[in-house]
């Protein structure tokens, strides 16, 4: 364990109760300014409408506040630590003055209701945000209005679908490809389409034979991530897109791994009709714990007239919303978006520009491929394939010894390192899917390499981890004794 | 691992055992092996009516959910209520304590596997 | 391009990876793209800025904003300031919490997960409700699928009644999000108070096949509802009952929905000092009861125990999700608004219980006084006679949205003119009042009404 004590310290982590064990009566966070109007009487103008005393938010001072939202932050791996490899979730540095700028007076202050006299700024923003986003895909149009991925998943789909009830033949069946992320199924019945699902042959792509096999005139689009889960570029993508395209099908891309080809190919050049933007993981605006996201989508001209509304719009050198599209799928978000996740996504762009867009793709595939050359003789590679930011290993080299993937991850943990995605694709078994993005430097990889040496040349002692506030979490006590909130007495 | 021979199988991993006109309904230890710890059954009302290989509920795992299939045409006469409270017992005795509905058949079911077909069935589903 | 600030590799580095790959340049890793779907050209993004050019644009830029300005506002209608103390901003800022993932691995991220226990906690008991996922995108979408998930539960039902006190916009997602399954959506109207007509959803509730009453109180146009009445109404005809409540923070002086018999009860949780931001992100959130978990779309966290007993948060019930259940999932959504549910859960701590309920009430009485002000000028007439709790609607004979654009000329921006949303309606104007009005922001308020309309 020469390697474990030589990059790591055990440090001590405190203890913190929940906010509501910590609570006494009496204590208090704010102060507001004495109320300067006469104080309206509640019980007479809402009668029993009026709520009872049962209200049981906590009670207490700044300062505890602070330190318990510090203490439970120490718990907390991220991306400002170090290395965050899981593959297809794009873990990536969030730049600081994105943060800083997002968060500034006149964005944040902005009301989705100001009049335009106050707003050309913020649409000047999110219009130059969808010029970018076109030359990104190579599409005509766009719509920044999603708000997350797998809500621009299903804004693609209604697309397709209300394209083929407007061609007056409704298509019910979308076909999905092995590698796919669950939301993509999930996305395409919420979109009223049944899935038809078809096979990754071993070379890592989806062939143009067993799209055939199950196209017919009912298939409304496929719909496949590119490059795929498997980090692979799906190479017979043009002419699947042919295929669909003269049997008037569509072609959707799940945007999920445009981080690896940004400037390198362009979906819109090889037939893409529609493509999802996940801006968290192409444009480095922060995952937060899980969010917030944002899914814009660019489209090929036959999808422009049913883009969700308002979109931005410039006249002569002034903005404005527009609602003029009479084919429009609706809106599928309250307000213009998220607005402060496309401010990041803007500075992200502005401050790489068009050539280090490519720069980072390149180094993305590059830390990926080192990657694969420093693991690709411990672990088994099941899909030999030329692979771009990511790849995908099993642990069957390791199974004798009884080092499956879940242990393998879980001991990275008392590295102080996140695991890799596990488990995923669903089409290889005992998936270890690494991605470590263009952040990371050669030390870092190089700390993750060891580290997963080390991991494997050392027998299984204890139930990892261990070196962290909490070890193994009970999931089945949690799903079966479903406790969701306090119980407050 | 040995499957009862009074049971009837589906692909779905259901076993049915038939005693005149009424049908006991369960699923297979191989299929709960599969699921991991069980930490949820929904299922039916009695009375509710079941077409041969209608969904008629769920069972949930950590790791997933899965429909549950009806081997059988028929009507719900009773469920099972003591898993309902305690549904991790469906894996200590799938075939007796942890049957999961009884049916009144509308007749003979057809379709279905023996002991010894399903038991091959089985040995080459996990040889994948 | 020689090196970027935010790319550690060097042109060194770069060439000992290539070496390590045994490959000559990077085309060589590229070989997997078959070369007629390369791009050929350069991606014409702009150059790469530095800081400081970035900065400059982006102040140019918003030169112009209501902030820059020095401009005043009373806008609402489904997006309300108010007051956000210092530390909220400061402690969503540290990069355990900004720069984390998704918590799947639980032992690297008890901090989001007890956070988000905390989380559901508060907005359930706000609520009245007995549990609340961990957030969605936002209130518009938290509403959409509520529907969704009251067809679920009322199988085979497919018609949804919608009042028209639903914000506008929200309506509009819903259209969109049951397009193509198979819901029927059938607003109710107003009656002449301004609340859901009870006439009109009983005669609605006649025929059979109503899987669901939805409504909102305090409603778009500021009018607190007879919610009681409705959810009655709507469980005597076996359909799931659906609230929003757009500015929850009413629920410091009102009934929660818990309390009025609510089967679900959507909201949005913006008004828990999360800035307006141009509109979003937000923090959409979802309660229900207990007995439909199971069917609740979006993430869950729950309490356990780790492997030496300690208390410890996971999240759970993940199988009804997308990832593992795909096209049978509850919903497609993949993630919450993690950021904005710490953003709330830090700002609630802070604020508190006594803080809630004094903050409410603040909102109550300036919007009471400003609407007397206003009324008072004989300039505006009050639409409907229905108590409100912070946003009211007035009619300006002369026109709301040209009283509006002078106003502005003035620095302040006096309501939200109604013809946005309906344009055979010029005299609404939505008035909305918060704490963070002084005495005398809303005398001027008054003055423009007396000057201007």
């Amino acid at each position: 364990m020469e390697f474990l004590k030589k990059t790591t310290s055990q440090t001590v982590v405190l203890e913190e109760a929940t906010l509501f064990e910590n609570s006494r009566p009496g204590a208090c966070g704010i102060a507001l300014p004495p109320l300067d109007v006469p104080a309206a009487d509640v019980a007479k103008v809402f009668g029993n409408w009026a709520r009872p005393n049962d209200l049981h938010l906590p009670e207490l001072s700044e300062p505890e506040v602070v330190r318990h939202f510090t203490r439970l932050s120490t718990w907390n791996y991220a991306i400002d630590l170090g290395i965050y490899p899981l593959g297809s979730c794009t873990m990536k540095y969030n730049p600081r003055l994105n943060e800083e700028i997002a968060r500034s007076g006149a964005i944040l202050e902005a009301h989705p209701y100001d009049p335009e006299e106050w707003t050309q700024g913020h649409l000047a923003v999110m219009h130059e945000l969808q010029e970018d986003l076109m030359r990104v895909t190579g599409h005509p149009a766009v719509s920044l209005q999603p708000a997350a991925g797998a809500q621009g998943e299903l804004t693609g789909l209604m697309m397709i679908a209300a394209y083929h009830r407007a061609q007056g033949k409704p298509r019910k069946t979308i076909i999905t490809a092995d590698t796919a992320h669950g939301t993509n199924p999930a996305s395409a019945a919420l979109a009223g389409f049944q899935i038809v699902q078809v096979t990754t042959d071993q070379d890592g792509s989806v062939h143009p034979e067993a799209v055939k096999a199950v196209l017919n005139n009912d298939v409304a689009a496929l719909m496949v991530t590119n490059p795929n889960t498997l980090g692979v570029f799906e190479k017979h993508i043009k002419t699947i897109a042919d295929m669909l395209h003269e049997a008037g099908a569509l072609l959707y891309i799940d945007g999920a791994n445009l981080n690896a080809v940004l400037g390198i190919a362009r979906p819109g050049d090889y037939g893409a009709d529609v493509i999802q933007f996940n801006l968290h993981k192409t444009f480095s605006t922060p995952h937060g714990g899980g969010g917030p996201g944002s899914g814009p989508v660019t489209v090929s001209e036959r999808l422009i007239p049913f883009l969700p509304v308002p979109f931005v719009e410039k006249k002569g050198d002034a903005f404005s919303l527009s609602f003029n599209r009479p084919q429009t799928i609706g809106r599928v978000k309250a307000f213009v978006g998220n607005y402060g996740m496309f401010i990041r996504a803007w500075c992200y762009i502005r401050a790489l520009g068009g050539e280090g867009l490519r720069r980072v793709s390149e180094d993305a595939i590059l830390n990926a491929n080192y990657l694969r050359s420093q693991l690709k003789d411990v672990f088994n590679m099941p899909i030999n394939a030329p692979t771009l930011h990511e790849v995908v290993f099993n642990d069957r080299n390791q199974r004798d010894s009884g080092l499956e993937t879940t242990k393998i991850a879980k001991r990275l943990i008392d590295y102080g390192m996140h695991p890799p995605t596990v488990h995923f694709p669903l089409c290889v078994r005992n998936a270890i899917m690494i991605e470590p993005t263009e952040t990371e430097s050669r030390r870092e990889m190089d700390r993750f390499v060891g580290a997963v040496k080390e991991i494997l040349a050392t027998p299984d002692v204890e139930q990892a981890p261990v070196r962290v506030p909490r070890e193994r979490v009970d999931e089945t006590k949690a799903a079966r004794e479903l406790k969701l909130r306090h119980v407050f007495r | 691992m040995s499957y009862p021979d009074n049971c009837k199988y589906t692909k779905e991993h259901e076993w049915i055992r038939i005693d005149g006109s009424t049908g006991v309904i369960g699923v297979t230890k191989y299929a709960i092996e599969q699921l991991g710890d069980v930490v949820h059954l929904d299922l039916p009302k009695v009375g509710m009516k079941l077409k041969s290989h209608e969904t008629f509920g769920t069972i949930e795992s950590t790791k997933t959910v899965s429909d549950l299939y009806s081997p059988a045409a028929g009507t719900v006469v009773e469920v099972n209520a003591s898993l309902a409270d305690a549904p991790e017992a469906i894996a200590d005795d799938p075939y007796s304590k942890g049957w999961l509905v009884k049916l009144t058949l509308d007749g003979a079911p057809a379709g279905l596997m023996s002991a010894a077909e399903y038991e091959k069935y089985v040995s080459e589903d996990s040889s994948h | 391009m020689g090196s970027h600030r935010f790319l550690p590799n060097t042109l060194q580095d770069r060439d000992d990876i290539l070496q390590a790959c045994g490959v000559k340049s990077v085309e060589d890793l590229l070989v997997g793209i078959p070369a007629e779907v390369r791009f050929k050209g350069t991606l014409e993004n702009g150059p790469a800025l530095s800081e400081m050019e970035i900065r400059k644009r982006i102040h140019a830029l918003t030169r112009g904003s209501r902030h820059a300005q020095g401009g005043r506002s009373f806008l609402g209608a489904g997006v309300y300031e108010h007051f956000c103390p210092a530390v909220v901003n400061q402690l969503t800022l540290r990069g355990e919490f900004l720069t984390s993932y998704t918590p799947y691995q639980p032992e690297m991220s008890q901090g989001t997960l007890q956070v988000l226990f905390e989380f559901q906690t508060m907005v359930a008991d706000l609520f009245g409700m007995e549990v609340s996922n961990a957030s969605h995108y936002d209130g518009s979408t938290s509403f959409a699928e509520a529907a969704l998930m009251a067809a679920r539960l009322s199988k085979g039902r497919a018609r949804v009644l919608v009042s028209r006190g639903v914000h506008p916009e929200y309506f509009d997602v819903m259209k969109t999000y049951v397009a193509n399954i198979g819901i029927e959506l059938v607003p109710v109207p107003l009656d002449n108070k301004g609340q859901t007509s009870q006439a009109a959803l009983k005669s609605l509730l006649a025929g059979d096949g109503v899987a669901a009453v939805m409504c909102q109180s305090p409603n778009f146009f500021g009018c607190v509802e007879d919610q009681e009445t409705l959810a009655g109404l709507a469980k005597g005809a076996g359909a799931v009952f659906v609230t929003n409540v757009a500015e929850p923070l009413s629920l410091g002086l009102l009934k929660p929905p818990g309390a009025y018999g609510a089967d679900i009860a959507t909201g949005e949780g913006q008004s828990f000092g999360v800035p307006p931001s141009f509109g979003g992100p937000f923090v959409g959130l979802f309660t229900s009861r207990m007995e439909y978990v199971r069917q609740m779309p979006g993430r869950l966290c729950g309490e356990t125990v780790d492997a030496k007993g300690r208390r410890a948060f996971t999240l759970t019930l993940s199988t009804r999700e997308q990832h593992i259940r795909r096209e049978k999932a509850t919903s497609n959504i993949c993630t919450n608004q993690n950021l904005f549910a710490l953003w709330a859960t830090i700002w609630l701590s802070m604020v508190g219980k006594e803080g809630f309920k004094e903050m409410a009430h603040q909102n109550f009485s300036k919007a009471e006084y400003a609407k007397d002000a206003i009324l008072k000028t004989g300039k505006a007439t009050l639409r409907y006679s229905s108590p409100t709790f912070n946003e009211f609607t007035v009619d300006v004979p002369s026109g709301a949205a040209a009283f509006a654009k002078a106003c502005v000329a003035r620095g302040v921006a006096p309501g939200v003119a109604l013809s946005r949303f309906d344009p055979n309606d010029e005299t609404g104007l939505l008035v909305c009042v918060t704490e963070l009005k002084s005495r005398a922001e809303l005398d001027e308020l008054a003055a423009l009404f007396k000057a201007l309309a």
